[in-house]
């Protein structure tokens, strides 16, 4: 009884706490307008390679406490979709429909209508499970997961290693496999194993049949970033290093799925870089940053014109020297970038067609997070029309999604 | 008579030159830096070496630098005593490594002035003095049109290049000292570059200069072939090495391997591979630097005093990252120290044990447009560690990075950049020895390395 009225209490004190958090501010700094989407506390918008946003473009989906909501971007008005524990895996390129897994199978649930069918079950090979992706048509699910025929091959790790969680599972060389899953058939498909960490999985936003992964780990020692065809041929590098401490991650599609970009620093913590490279063609655009500006994740407007990031806390690369120590002053932007291509002045391509192409961002702050804790990642995107940075944060003490109007008051 | 009344003004003028440059300081402290500086000549105008010329005798004693007139003179660093060496204009070339002698070009009588870069047109002759004795012996006489940058690393080939079948375009010339840019000469050592832009405004300097570059390497490329060609220096036998429809420069020999050269395709920097070697007998043409991205640059090289590497300043792309890069001769691995773009350097150099690098610094119009740039700076290389001692698997083939830790040594706030102060070690390790205008008149400088202790 006691203990009753003490959670009452405790949860009348969360809601006025709750209602005295602004909605809407101008940010005194960048003079952009900040607005709180969500109203509910540990509500999070999601990773920034997973689409989030149904299918006109209107809604956003965002999880909560409670399961899956949706945000209406003019309205705000908030609608619970999915009620109950799920993993969320992403919304539907052709129906706008939310995906996500629970008890073992894949659910699909209409974000209108809520009306929810069951896409396929989580095949017995794939044991519990793991990353799931739907395919840019929804026809198909590609999955990642321990291989159950599969020996592991452990990799020793380096003397005087670090040790943690990344080298202990990079050390593991656990068997892995990357299946597909016909949705209408039901029918799957082992494409490919490996006994490298297959992480990061993702699908083209518009090729049915590309997928794209990484071999997780501590990043200077992989090569990280893959393409493979959903019939398992096709697999291509995307980036190569040339220098010791190299590094190339976090890498998303643009949204018209010619282009991949990655984060790239040559070498790490020294000199940083959004890199694209062009999948019909082969050819690369590096956009060259300013430490500060560095993000630990980017992202692209849909019509591939402008960029954003969510800058870096105090333990990221940005903020450490090349030998690794911390910089004073720091070297790191507490900041939501915005970020505007440019080409550098001049040629010297002549008949040397397979140069990288080379150009810079012109970087507009939007959104200052000097008291935003990135153990939790922003996680940058932009809303369809373009006209919002949408991101999650705890600057305000709870977890909340929040939207920064791209057009200056 | 005539002569009596020309020599009267020129000696009023002397000493005049004199008392301007007994007003001048010779000895301070940069307030900026704590370092000494010591000014170590005392006409005005006078000049140390390009920075990739030796210039210091084989015992590391004596400095040779040009004087105001056209000649050379040493000083020796311990006493700061200022010796005249040879007299008259000669275009100086470099103390040779294995003699210490000092090797010039002198113009036959009615000739061009070999000191202000001319091109010889009616013969030269390759001279040099002992430093210690002041005896002078002719070495080998060049015919008309031929002009040598270099020496080899003992001394018995001489280095240069020369237009096929005539005249070059007017723009490039190969002048003595081995490509300092166009017709080295005028008040910077360089041609007071101007230009009007699209806009009808003036340009500054450096995109003048960049222009001018532009126009002399496409003139170049439509023209006549350059040959890269030696001469024996005991033999005076011509030999043609190489040849090319490219703007052939910066001609330096190897300081250890008397039959490894380095030459450079001039122009704007972005339009070439800039950075080859060959040897002497004109096989192993080697690129040392391909560019992998659009306007990256590379330049300004020069050998390790070992033999062992090549530097040079690298730019990826231009005016956005700074690297000095480094290429090991013998192996081809490579390694690269970032710099920050005010510690970037119009010419850098390396100590003779490599474990020490200096730069000149640069103004805010040159490539860098670096804001605070305008220094001499000592850099103490550090590798990036491998994190935790994990390498990658193709470690070995990948390029070592590296960074500079910058010291400053002396403030060029008043240094007018368009003359490069061109930086070099003392062999003994103890001064960064440079050039500057800073005071008004150029002179030549040392900076003590060690920081003072008052």
């Amino acid at each position: 009884m006691r203990n009753l009225i003490i959670l009452s209490l405790a949860a009348v004190r969360m809601v006025s706490a709750q209602t005295a958090l602004p909605t809407e501010w101008i940010d005194p700094d960048t003079g952009h307008r900040v607005i709180r989407l969500s109203k509910e506390p540990g509500t999070a918008s999601l990773y920034f390679h997973q689409n989030a946003y149904s299918a006109d473009g209107k809604k956003l989906v965002v999880t909560n406490p409670h399961g899956i909501a949706t945000i209406n971007l003019a309205t705000r008005e908030i609608d619970q979709v999915v009620e109950g524990r799920v993993s969320i895996l992403v919304t539907g390129h052709k129906t706008g429909q939310v995906y996500y897994t629970k008890q073992g199978a894949i659910f699909a649930t209409d974000l209108d209508t809520h009306a929810t069918r069951e896409v396929a079950k989580i095949p017995a090979q794939a044991g519990r499970g793991g990353a799931i992706a739907v395919n840019a048509d929804e026809t198909m699910l590609v999955g990642i997961a321990a291989d159950p025929d599969g020996k592991a091959a452990p990799r020793t790790p380096p003397p005087g290693g670090g040790g943690g969680r990344l080298e202990a599972n990079w050390a593991a060389g656990t068997p892995k496999m990357l299946y597909t899953i016909d949705i209408k058939t039901g029918t799957f498909h082992k494409i490919y194993t490996e006994n490298d960490w297959t992480n990061h999985l993702q699908m083209s936003p518009t090729d049915p049949h590309l997928i794209m992964f990484c071999h997780e780990g501590p990043w200077h020692f992989n090569d990280r970033v893959w393409t493979i065809r959903t019939d398992g041929t096709g697999l291509r590098l995307m980036h190569e290093r040339t220098m010791n401490m190299e590094i190339a991650g976090h890498e998303f599609f643009s949204a018209d799925g010619k282009t991949v970009w990655y984060d790239l620093q040559t070498p790490r913590s020294t000199v940083f870089w959004v890199a694209g490279v062009d999948l019909a063609t082969g050819h690369r655009t590096w956009y060259h940053l300013e430490r500060n500006e560095w993000s630990v994740h980017y992202n692209v407007s849909t019509d591939g014109t402008l960029f954003a990031g969510d800058g870096g806390g105090p333990s990221s690369v940005a903020a450490h020297s090349p030998d690794g120590k911390t910089l004073n002053p720091p070297g790191n932007g507490q900041w939501i970038y915005l970020f505007r291509p440019a080409m550098v002045q001049g040629s010297s391509f002549r008949d040397k067609k397979d140069l990288i192409d080379i150009g810079y961002f012109q970087a507009e702050r939007l959104v200052n997070l000097a008291k935003h804790n990135y153990s939790l990642e922003p996680n940058v995107t932009f809303s369809p029309d373009m006209k919002w940075v949408v991101f999650r944060s705890n600057m305000l003490g709870p977890t909340h999604v929040f939207a920064v109007e791209i057009a200056r008051q | 008579m005539c002569s009596h009344r020309l020599t009267l003004p020129l000696m009023a003028a002397l000493g005049c030159a004199i008392c301007a440059a007994a007003d001048l300081p010779t000895e301070w402290i940069d307030a900026a830096t704590g370092h000494r500086v010591i000014r170590l000549s005392r006409e005005d105008g006078t000049q140390s070496l390009y920075f990739n010329q030796n210039a210091y005798t084989a015992d590391g004693k004596k400095l040779i630098v040009t004087t105001a007139d056209g000649g050379i003179a040493t000083i020796t660093l311990a006493t700061r005593e200022v010796k005249p060496l040879v007299a008259g204009r000669v275009g100086v070339l470099v103390a040779g490594r294995k003699t210490g002698d000092v090797y010039y070009i002198k113009r036959l009588p009615g000739g061009p002035d070999m000191a202000a870069g001319g091109r010889n047109t009616s013969g030269a002759t390759v001279c040099a003095t002992n430093v210690d004795t002041g005896i002078t012996r002719e070495v080998v006489k060049l015919p008309p049109g031929r002009n040598v940058s270099s020496l080899n690393a003992d001394e018995t080939l001489l280095l240069g290049t020369y237009v096929e079948g005539g005249a070059p375009p007017p723009g490039p010339g190969a002048g003595p000292g081995g490509g300092r840019g166009p017709g080295a000469g005028g008040r910077f050592g360089q041609p007071n570059y101007e230009a009007v832009g699209a806009d009808g405004k003036p340009m500054t300097f450096a995109d003048a200069k960049d222009l001018r570059l532009h126009n002399s390497l496409m003139a170049t490329r439509a023209g006549a072939p350059r040959v890269l060609f030696t001469v024996n220096a005991k033999t005076g036998e011509l030999k043609d090495i190489f040849r090319e429809h490219e703007w052939l420069g910066h001609l330096q020999f190897s300081p250890t391997d008397p039959n490894l050269i380095m030459f450079c395709h001039e122009g704007t920097w972005h339009e070439v591979d800039r950075v080859w070697t060959i040897h002497a007998d004109g096989t192993g043409l080697t690129k040392i630097h391909t560019r992998t991205m659009n306007m990256e640059i590379a330049g300004h090289e020069f050998f390790s005093p070992d033999g062992a590497m090549i530097w040079y300043d690298l730019q990826t792309p231009r005016g956005q990252d700074f690297w000095l890069g480094g290429y090991q001769v013998a192996t081809g691995k490579r390694t690269w120290y970032h710099l920050q773009r005010n510690e970037w350097s119009v010419h850098f150099n390396v100590s003779n044990d490599g474990t020490l690098f200096a730069g000149d610094g640069g103004d805010s119009e040159m490539a860098a447009r670096a804001p605070d740039g305008k220094w001499i700076y000592l850099f103490r290389p550090e590798r990036v560690p491998d994190v935790a001692g994990v390498k990658a698997a193709n470690s070995s083939s990948l390029i070592d990075t590296g960074f500079f830790q910058a010291e400053r040594l002396v403030n060029m706030g008043k240094h007018d950049y368009r003359l490069e102060p061109n930086v070099t070690f003392s062999p003994d390790m103890k001064w960064v020895v440079f050039r500057s205008n800073m005071l008004g008149p150029v002179h030549v400088y040392a900076v003590e390395i060690a920081k003072s202790a008052n």
